[in-house]
């Protein structure tokens, strides 16, 4: 019997495939560069580097293989792809404006890289050979637009007529019809990639959030996300200070025997200065999120008022914490957000905030699992005092530049900043379930508010239709949404297999000093 | 049985090219689980420059360098099974 079948973020999730290994060679080669003080022109070098081979291993030719990798080498040092018909050397005269403290990476983050992209078809249900042209034929008799036929003793779809329902597929006795889609659009769940007119995938960036779901799905590893590793280090180097505040997602990426004391120490190591927890930040968002939340039920029954028409009171506390969830909400329920997404900045702010205003010249750096932070990062209170973002895979390419192996580091103590509930956060569920906690612990456990949560984009947007329509009962009074499969463990900068990270993300939250934020702050 | 002894490297460039990835396989295969002790342990300097030889296994004290899922349980069946 076959196995259950694996959604797309479960497919390759937690395997080691030769797409990773260039991304994350990529990194490194580019992190050693930046950390030796190499000049401007070793970055044509990058490419042999990766690519040593005489003989091809992933695609055609060793040359179509080291162009993608010249493309990921731009990417890796902020710069924009050169796309087709703009062809030049990576190193354009325009390496040397990355070579700086200061941000560079402009719109957008997530990049198709053409030249990498295989053009795969678009989704269509097709005939297989295990088709038997049975005299039963069910398939014909199920299309609705009569575009099954049997031509040669065989069934055959006409792709003009498909309306692609899928009726034909789920009645063939032999599974022979078969769903082909790209990986890159099925993980996609805002719908944003498309084909441009060579059939490569092109991403509508008026659509994308940033989520890189695309980026881990694609197993010809054609989309990329762009970098700021090379900006990172060159403040590392600097003389300015540089405080990292690190993803409550962090627990056990960096393998079973970096503790957090010794990441912190390993940080230390390489440059920053100091070392915070982005869960002071989700502490501050729970509270933040709990007195709206307050002022909703209390203004729960003066709604319907004449003072207050229905369309125009607030229902629910969206939560703001995830940049893409909340992105994909307001452009695509853009009245229902503005009412209800809870107007709390992300904790990657808030704890950016109180490092700032303890040290006014510090440069943060947030370190985290996600890509949409990247992103986050171009609205302008946000840049004010969030400097750089960076993925735990981008962090250890600069571990490793430096030749800095955290496992071999003497433990400095443990951060302890933040309350059970904030380092909870990254667990799909783990939001609504602080803002309940806190909120019963203010206004009493007799209170019944009902919450809801989805993770991955695609049940997100379906959970907000839902909401929209009244379809849910009872009506939920905290909506949470992630964008990535199981919260921010599965994201797509993570390095840990997400039921590992999953598992100790919550032993780690039940070693904090306090339970609730309340309880500090 | 004796039982084998399966080191994993969990250093920084063991554990980025695939070393964390090999000990989830091994740690959640019942068959290797029940007879094979399986450790992570710090880095052997033996991966080369940015993790070359990377990922690093030790089994029964002999190191084999750049090490595949396909390779570890094909290698781990043959020695549990005494081929």
């Amino acid at each position: 019997m076959p196995l259950p079948r694996l959604n797309i973020f479960e497919k390759m999730r937690g395997l080691y495939t030769p797409v990773i290994d260039i991304r994350r060679r990529v990194l490194s080669a580019v992190a050693r560069m930046i950390v030796k003080d190499l000049p401007p022109t070793h970055i044509e070098y990058i490419p042999y580097q990766i690519i040593d081979k005489d003989t091809p291993t992933y695609r055609e030719s060793v040359f179509k293989e080291r162009a993608v990798v010249r493309e990921r080498v731009r990417l890796a040092f902020g710069m924009d792809l050169k796309e087709f018909g703009a062809h030049g050397p990576i190193n354009d005269d325009d390496v040397i404006y990355s070579l700086t403290d200061k941000k560079v990476i402009k719109k957008p983050i997530v990049n198709v890289i053409k030249v990498g992209c295989e053009r795969c078809p678009e989704h269509s249900f097709i005939v297989t050979d295990l088709c038997r042209g049975c005299i039963a034929h069910p398939c014909t008799i199920v299309c609705p637009k009569n575009a099954v036929s049997i031509i040669n003793n065989r069934s055959h779809i006409d792709q003009d007529l498909c309306i692609r329902c899928g009726k034909c597929e789920q009645v063939c006795p032999y599974n022979a019809i078969a769903y082909r889609e790209r990986p890159c659009a099925a993980a996609c769940g805002v719908k944003a990639i498309s084909s441009d007119e060579n059939g490569f995938a092109d991403i509508d960036q008026d659509k994308c959030v940033s989520c890189g779901m695309c980026i881990v799905s694609c197993p010809f590893g054609a989309i990329a996300e762009k970098s700021e590793i090379v900006q990172i280090i060159t403040a590392l180097k600097g003389k300015k200070p540089v405080i990292a505040e690190i993803a409550p997602a962090f627990v056990s990426q960096f393998g079973p025997l970096v503790t957090p004391g010794k990441l912190k120490g390993a940080l230390k190591e390489v440059g920053f200065t100091d070392v915070r927890e982005v869960a002071y930040g989700a502490d501050v968002v729970v509270l933040n999120e709990t007195e709206e939340l307050v002022e909703l039920i209390k203004k729960r029954e003066k709604c319907g008022d004449e003072s207050e028409p229905e369309t125009k009171c607030r229902t629910f506390i969206g939560t703001s914490c995830c940049t893409s969830w909340a992105m994909a909400a307001e452009k695509n329920f853009p009245e229902l957000s503005k009412l209800n997404i809870s107007k709390s900045f992300a904790p990657m702010v808030e704890i950016a905030k109180k490092i700032k205003n303890e040290t006014p010249d510090a440069i943060v750096v947030f370190i985290g699992p996600c890509i949409s932070k990247k992103e986050e990062c171009f609205i302008p209170e946000v840049a004010e005092v969030v400097d750089f973002v960076m993925t735990f895979e981008e962090l250890v390419a600069i571990f490793q530049a430096f030749t800095m192996d955290p496992t071999k580091i003497p433990p400095e103590k443990e951060m302890n900043d933040a309350s059970a509930l904030g380092r909870g956060f990254p667990v799909a569920g783990g939001v609504a379930k602080a803002v309940l906690e806190q909120t019963k612990a203010i206004i009493g456990e007799d209170i019944d508010i009902p919450i809801v949560s989805a993770d991955t984009l695609k049940e997100c947007m379906s959970l907000l239709r839902q909401v929209k329509n009244g379809k849910l009962d009872p009506k939920p009074l905290i909506v949470e949404g992630m964008a990535c499969p199981n919260g921010c463990v599965g994201g797509p900068g993570t390095l840990a297999p997400i039921k590992r990270a999953q598992r100790e993300v919550k032993k780690f939250a039940k070693k904090a000093k306090w339970k609730k934020p309340k309880d500090y702050l | 049985m004796e039982t084998i002894s399966v080191k994993i490297c969990c250093g920084m460039n063991c554990l980025v090219h695939g070393g964390q990835e090999l000990l989830d396989l091994v740690e959640n295969d019942p068959k290797i689980a029940k007879n094979c002790l399986i450790e992570g342990v710090e880095c052997r300097e033996t991966c080369g420059d940015l993790g070359k030889q990377s990922p690093v296994v030790e089994i029964n004290g002999k190191i084999y360098p750049k090490m595949t899922a396909e390779r570890l349980i094909d290698m781990l069946y043959k020695k549990i099974d005494g081929d």
